[in-house]
């Protein structure tokens, strides 16, 4: 008996979910072709450099505009206006799809750990396989271990097994959808400010606070640039509040946008988002990609052998 | 401002408070409860445990729960008996090509085959399914205006008429398996790392068909073509006044020839753009016979 559980299961269920999780969430850690290891501007298949925007102006309908403001100045200081396009900032607003998404980015990484040992692993670990007492003429109940499921320090017998992933993946246009959606709410409750470049004259953070108050901006504020290196004032200014977050465009997502109120972009971020954003709402390849999200990057295979054509 | 479903809905958003991850829910229907099993109503599933509780049969034909012998056995054969060994040539209107011309999708400087057509991401062709190609259909001959160089797998005589009253040039030419499969999706064919194989010629029961001038066969003889073009044009009353730039006419494919200006037997790699093509004489005389 003793050497049948020798086998840890826990073990076995633990390399299990490394092994799940490793080859599943190649998808996150790596997107794209697995072939390619030239940088960007060098791989033929980067189809985002070559996509031109011209061609997706937005031909039907108001578009919709946007005062270009600056942060020189603590009062409120409008420098222009901007034309944003409808298909990221105007879009009929779907609930439900900003739901999704912030379900997946606050579940997608939640491991649980909990683990019931059954009655086997108690007794591996406690030990207590052996009958307690003989089956007749002890007056007493009739039990095989001290460790079944009846007992006090007994094994669970259908308890929570093991380390549990809730990892899966939403398809690729469901995520791009969330982040129109998103932005359309958000520009249409005014809380988008669009600001032409994050210069401040101070590294004060009360300079920020003042900002805020003045402006009417909301309690928490998401400041968006392209690039992730931020000038140096505002990144002194605001390291300190803890509501007022810098993010490069890359790490723009929805649980982020929605828990801060206010979002401020700043012009080029404007236009490398909308550029993006129809490359990813207009690509000819998107039946490949949404392959790559279902199955996971798949290694080029050489087929010369295996799939020899008739000659 | 314009009025619309989406107008009336964002200036809704505008009055209600500020979305946050507080406020924000699923479709309704989109959870369903999750169902147990039939706690004390199991075991038996109410047919019962003794023969004074089994006193109901249910429906004629029933077998104690397997399939019954009505339902296993059919009497016709399934509706798509024999569809795996027959060859498809699924449908593109004259409607959908004009629709990828004035979009911007296919360029008509440049000659149209299978590969420009899958190339644009909104035709196409799936070789598991057994489709050789495309079949160019009349629907929407009266809107057709655009001047192409096209090369199709199959069309029917109004689509012809159609192609060749603007001035256009149709070909139908057939693809094997596979070089269907290199052509309905070219990226992938390249990165696979497989010499471009050669085409194959037509099977016994097709042969006829691309041997006749009146389908503009790509096998067919080009003084009869030109003869059932001026017939064509004479049963449908047209005349053709203007033809194709003489750029565009010199796009000629060679009957193994998949793509334009590749041929058979080279390997191409786009990444490293280069390409390798085979030097031994024998080689080169399988690809290009």
């Amino acid at each position: 008996l003793i050497h049948f559980y020798k086998r840890s299961k826990v073990m076995l269920a633990k390399a299990r979910l490394a092994e799940v999780l490793r080859r599943r969430s190649s998808e996150f850690i790596k997107l794209g072709r697995s072939a390619s290891t030239l940088p960007a501007n060098d791989d033929q298949f980067d189809f985002l450099s070559s996509f031109d925007i011209k061609a997706h102006q937005a031909r039907y309908g108001n578009p919709q505009e946007v005062w270009v403001e600056s942060l020189e100045t603590v009062q409120p200081n409008f420098t222009g206006i901007r034309q944003l396009h409808q298909d990221v900032f105007a879009v009929y607003p779907r609930i439900d799809l900003i739901h999704k998404n912030v379900v997946w980015q606050t579940t997608y990484s939640k491991v649980n750990y909990a683990h019931a040992k059954t009655v086997r692993e108690m007794i591996h670990y406690f030990g207590g396989g052996a009958k307690p007492w003989p089956q007749k003429r002890m007056g007493r109940a009739r039990h095989g271990s001290i460790r079944s499921p009846q007992w006090k320090d007994g094994g669970k017998a259908h308890g929570p097994r093991g380390p549990k992933s809730f990892y899966h993946m939403i398809p690729y246009h469901t995520r791009v959808f969330g982040l129109t959606h998103t932005l359309t709410v958000k520009f249409i409750q005014d809380d988008i400010h669009v600001v032409k470049d994050l210069e401040i004259p101070t590294d004060d953070p009360d300079f920020i606070h003042e900002i805020i108050s003045s402006r009417g901006w909301g309690k928490s504020t998401l400041v968006v640039d392209k690039d992730d290196i931020f000038p140096r004032n505002i990144t002194a200014a605001t390291d300190q509040i803890k509501h007022v977050n810098l993010m490069p465009l890359y790490g723009l997502n929805v649980l982020s946008m929605l828990k801060h109120h206010t979002l401020i972009l700043t012009e080029s971020a404007v236009e490398e988002l909308t550029k993006k954003i129809l490359f990813a709402l207009n690509r000819t390849d998107s039946y490949a990609r949404t392959g790559l999200s279902h199955c996971g990057p798949k290694p080029v295979d050489l087929k010369i052998e295996k799939h020899r054509p008739v000659v | 401002r314009m009025s619309g479903v989406r107008e009336k809905a964002l200036q809704y958003l505008r009055e209600v408070p500020r979305l946050t991850h507080g406020n924000i829910r699923n479709l309704p229907g989109t959870r369903t409860p999750k169902k147990r099993g039939y706690g004390q109503n199991g075991k038996e599933r109410g047919w019962g445990a003794s023969a004074r509780q089994k006193l109901h049969f249910g429906p004629l034909g029933y077998e104690s729960g397997s399939t019954p012998i009505q339902r296993k056995t059919a009497f016709e054969r399934s509706y798509n008996y024999g569809i795996h060994s027959v060859r498809q040539f699924p449908p593109l209107s004259l409607y959908q090509l004009q629709l990828a011309i004035d979009t911007n999708r296919l360029d008509v400087t440049k000659p149209i085959d299978m590969a420009a057509l899958c190339g644009t991401g909104v035709f196409f062709l799936d070789p598991s399914k057994n489709q050789f190609g495309f079949n160019l259909s009349s629907d929407g001959m009266d809107l057709f205006k655009a001047k192409v160089h096209l090369e199709v797998q199959w069309a029917d005589e109004q689509a012809i008429a159609a192609v060749e009253r603007n001035g256009g040039k149709i070909t139908t030419s057939y693809y094997d398996i596979h070089s269907v499969i290199a052509a309905s999706d070219a990226f992938k064919f390249l990165k696979s790392g497989q010499p471009i194989p050669r085409r194959l010629t037509p099977p016994g029961n097709l042969l006829e068909y691309y041997i006749n001038p009146a389908n503009r066969g790509y096998l067919a003889d080009p003084v009869m073509v030109e003869k059932e073009k001026e017939v064509l044009a004479q049963k449908y009353g047209y005349s053709i006044s203007d033809k194709l730039d003489d750029r565009l006419l010199s796009f000629k494919k060679d009957p193994r020839q998949i793509f334009y200006g590749l041929e058979p037997g080279w390997i191409v790699s786009v990444q490293d753009k280069t390409i390798y093509k085979p030097k031994e004489a024998d080689v080169k005389q399988i690809y290009t016979t």
